[in-house]
């Protein structure tokens, strides 16, 4: 590293940080001498007279345009039903009676991710295991984070045994910025938390993008549910996209 | 011809979605004079066959140094920026504008920083269960500089040792840096061999921006000379370094 680098304020006489002029744009051989008979040296034939010219005036208006697009309605973990015990496009269990019951049998396991029993689309016809977030836009950079979480998941559940895990579909721009949870051991992942940041292009981020979230719930062999009403929990969750 | 919205529109078209929302303009730079008064229109429009019910927030912030936006009280224009109105219903495929109204503080200096929170209600389908429901919503980045306050400054420390060159960007002036440009790479015999670009990064007064970029192709492992070119509306800067490539 070059040590001058570490400390340039541009204007600073010596530095090599500085405002300095570039130099200006050559004009081209074509620009100067367009509309004029060309030579075989490219150079305008002496004495040749300029053509009768007309000008038309080009206008481009183009909007700067920030799009986003999900699918999914809501998503449902749901224990009290279900004689199977099915795994979504992850790996992970669905949460379902048979499941949750093959997890408190499970003498090696004290926690397990569980994806939803079933997730709600505003159209019937799709039956993914995730939602499809889109994003159009025609800036370079962009961020979608979780802009807030309203309401809390009632004990012995909280919030932070949500995951959420953006997946990034071929061809899309930016990355995510989210792990997978462990389908063994530790579970690990990114909590569903206020602030978090999940997908974002640092650069380049024009066009489509598209990127499959999904929502997992940490469960833990010591839970205590109450013992005389089946639990129930709703939160939501604000997805914030924006480009600074 | 078709005009470029309804290109737009068609290029983009989208199956059914929960939410299906798209803001122009997508961020606001403005520059006024302090106790300047201005108008800027919003325009929200629906894919949707539904109706849209919206409310519009708004919330200070401030740029992280990997360019996240962090609310943040620091440099707020929240209070002086008013939206008109807070809560509407976008018509199914239509447009709802909103208007924002900006007051430059007198006082301040540089550039002031709030994000308007366009967000669409949650559509709840049942009751019982463990239920997430989930609220898209949209920000549209309003940056407020006052006019003859001014102090532009950039500090750079380019290069260093990997397989993508490190770039940190300092700005320790208080106006936002929005910057555009290249970092040149020479090998040792003064041949170019890469060029990086860096297109509208912005970097917050008082901020930094760390990067790391990456070049299309790996380099050959050795030691290449760096030299950044960088533009914004305060001027055009220049800064040299050493990248060392394992």
């Amino acid at each position: 590293m070059n040590p001058r680098a570490q400390d340039r304020r541009h204007g600073t006489r010596g530095s090599q940080w500085r405002n300095r002029p570039l130099r200006p744009f050559r004009r081209c051989r074509d620009e100067k001498e367009a509309g004029y008979p060309h030579g075989p040296s490219g150079k305008p034939e002496p004495g040749a007279d300029p053509p009768n010219t007309d000008s038309h005036t080009i206008t481009v208006k183009v909007p700067p345009v920030l799009r986003l697009s999900l699918d999914a309605t809501e998503y449902l973990f749901d224990f009290t039903v279900g004689t199977s015990v099915a795994t979504n496009s992850l790996g992970f269990p669905k949460a379902t009676k048979a499941a949750y019951e093959v997890f408190l049998d499970d003498v090696s396991k004290t926690k397990l991710i569980f994806a939803p029993t079933s997730i709600t689309f505003a159209d019937t016809s799709i039956s993914n295991d995730y939602g499809t977030l889109r994003i159009n836009t025609n800036q370079a950079q962009w961020v979608v984070k979780i802009h807030s979480i309203t309401g809390n998941l009632d004990a012995p559940l909280s919030n932070n045994r949500l995951k959420v895990h953006a997946e990034q579909v071929v061809g899309s721009k930016g990355s995510s910025l989210t792990s997978m949870p462990g389908l063994t051991g530790t579970p690990g992942g990114t909590n569903l938390a206020a602030g978090t940041n999940i997908i974002q292009a640092t650069s380049n981020g024009q066009g489509r993008s598209v990127y499959k979230l999904y929502y997992l719930l940490e469960m833990d062999i010591n839970d205590t549910f109450p013992s005389d009403s089946v639990y129930s929990s709703t939160i939501n969750v604000v997805l914030l996209l924006t480009t600074p | 011809m078709k005009r470029p919205w309804t290109l737009l529109a068609s290029l983009l078209n989208l199956a059914l979605a929960q939410v299906d929302l798209t803001l122009s303009p997508a961020r606001l730079e403005l520059v006024l004079p302090p106790g300047g008064e201005v108008m800027e229109t919003v325009r929200v429009r629906n894919g949707l066959d539904r109706e849209e019910a919206l409310s519009v927030a708004l919330r200070p912030f401030a740029l992280t140094p990997q360019g996240d936006v962090a609310e943040s009280d620091e440099r707020n224009l929240c209070p002086h920026l008013t939206a008109t109105p807070t809560a509407f219903t976008v018509p199914p495929r239509g447009t709802a504008e909103v208007r924002l109204t900006l007051k430059a503080p007198p006082g301040a200096e540089g550039t002031l920083a709030c994000l308007v929170v366009f967000t669409a209600g949650p559509r709840p389908t049942g009751l019982g269960g463990l239920r997430i429901t989930a609220s898209p919503s949209l920000g549209l980045a309003v940056y407020l500089t006052l006019r003859g306050t001014e102090r532009p400054a950039l500090r750079a420390k380019v290069g260093g040792e990997g397989k993508v060159l490190p770039l940190l960007l300092e700005n320790p002036g208080n106006v936002l840096q929005r910057l555009t440009g290249e970092a040149r790479v020479f090998d040792g015999e003064g041949k170019e061999v890469a060029r990086l670009p860096i297109a509208e990064l912005p970097v917050f007064p008082g901020g930094y921006r760390e990067l790391a970029l990456e070049p299309e192709a790996p380099l050959p492992p050795g030691r290449y000379r760096v030299v950044l070119i960088l533009e914004s509306a305060y001027g055009r800067y220049a800064a040299e370094g050493v990248w060392a490539v394992p």
